[in-house]
């Protein structure tokens, strides 16, 4: 992540002052900073929400026999050994959450979900086999209805908005497959 | 049809969690501030993560760089019968959900969610994730700065997704 955050950054720059336009630099740098904020402003409420909305959820009965439900399937990608009861719970909320939409939601979740497997992973500094398949599972969306895509499609009067649902899901499946395959395999060869 | 269901899950998700809460004779609304202020200090530990990310990109995107990574790109991309225009979406969608939306916006308004580059955009924006920012933040949760596998099981994920989006279009057969 290191590597690649600075080879942006210098890469970026150098680009810049070769071209001659070292103004932009800051202003890139300007403008990043503000979009960043306004996007944490825009979404820090309804994180808060749903973190609130949650937590009602964490506490109650029903969450726990959903848990169970749902860790018979957990168990089929994730080693039962490294994955705590709490662990199972926020990871249930968490992928349930990405698949009905709640974009947010399935934030808090995760975030939650990765510190309760990290107190159980042994050498701290390096994430364990069930942290990095659950992260790539994060970073294939796992969405059922994609409402958003959808929505824009409307705004700028699609003739059928829905129709990429189908291929939506094909696409998802692939590129899950694929992503698990490979996280199977450099689980074991990247320690 | 199906969207219309889909807009009643979260509302009625929203009352179940409440009804149960109630039901459990728990103390909704202390549990929900509580909740709501652990939201507020995730929200306030991971924007360091955001800030990063979102320079990095910005300083890619405006300085011109992210235009000279491409140019390699072009004869492949026309052997392919890749558009143009969606290459840029291909680069941003992993590193941000706000940028990539833009890009979708720009295509939709050029070209028409309906024509070939539409279409490929969303199916690509609405069959992967913002797949460097989930890294980012998750890890950051922890601070961990190792990914192991991680960044490349996701970059090959979404190399197959866009592959698979393109292919899909291109044979006009959905």
């Amino acid at each position: 992540m290191s590597k690649i955050w600075s080879f942006i950054i210098i890469f970026g720059i150098t680009v810049a002052i070769i071209i001659g336009n070292v103004d932009l630099v800051i202003n890139s740098v300007m403008d990043g900073s503000k979009a960043s904020i306004e996007n944490v402003i825009s979404f820090a409420g309804m994180m808060c929400f749903w973190s609130g909305m949650f937590k009602i959820l964490s506490e109650t009965k029903i969450i726990k026999i959903f848990a169970r439900k749902f860790s018979k399937i957990l168990y089929l990608f994730f080693d039962k050994n490294d994955l705590s009861d709490e662990a199972v719970e926020y990871m249930s909320l968490n992928i349930t959450s990405n698949m009905i939409g709640v974009g947010n939601a399935a934030t808090i979740n995760g975030i939650k979900s990765i510190k309760e497997l990290q107190k159980l992973n042994k050498r701290k500094e390096i994430p364990n086999n069930n942290m990095t398949t659950f992260i790539v599972l994060n970073t294939a969306s796992l969405q059922i209805i994609p409402t958003n895509m959808i929505a824009l499609r409307a705004l700028y009067n699609s003739e059928n908005p829905a129709s990429i649902i189908v291929p939506i899901w094909i696409v998802t499946i692939c590129s899950l497959i694929v992503g698990i395959v490979a996280i199977k395999i450099l689980n074991k060869r990247v320690i | 049809m199906l969207n219309r269901c889909v807009s009643y899950i979260v509302p009625l998700m929203i009352i179940l969690i409440i009804i149960c809460g109630l039901k459990d004779k728990k103390d909704v609304f202390k549990l929900f501030v509580d909740g709501a202020l652990e939201g507020l200090k995730i929200v306030y530990s991971i924007f360091p993560y955001i800030l990063a990310i979102t320079i990095a990109m910005y300083v890619l995107k405006d300085t011109g760089a992210l235009n000279i990574l491409l140019y390699p790109l072009k004869p492949i991309l026309t052997f392919f019968k890749i558009p143009d225009d969606i290459i840029p979406l291909c680069i941003m969608r992993p590193l941000s959900g706000g940028a990539s939306t833009s890009i979708v916006m720009e295509i939709f308004k050029n070209s028409g969610p309906d024509s070939v580059s539409g279409k490929m955009a969303s199916i690509i924006m609405g069959a992967t994730e913002t797949t460097f920012y989930t890294v980012t933040i998750l890890l950051g949760a922890v601070n961990i700065k190792k990914t192991r596998g991680i960044l490349i099981a996701g970059i090959l994920a979404d190399i197959c997704a866009i592959v698979v989006g393109i292919i899909l279009v291109n044979l006009n057969i959905l």
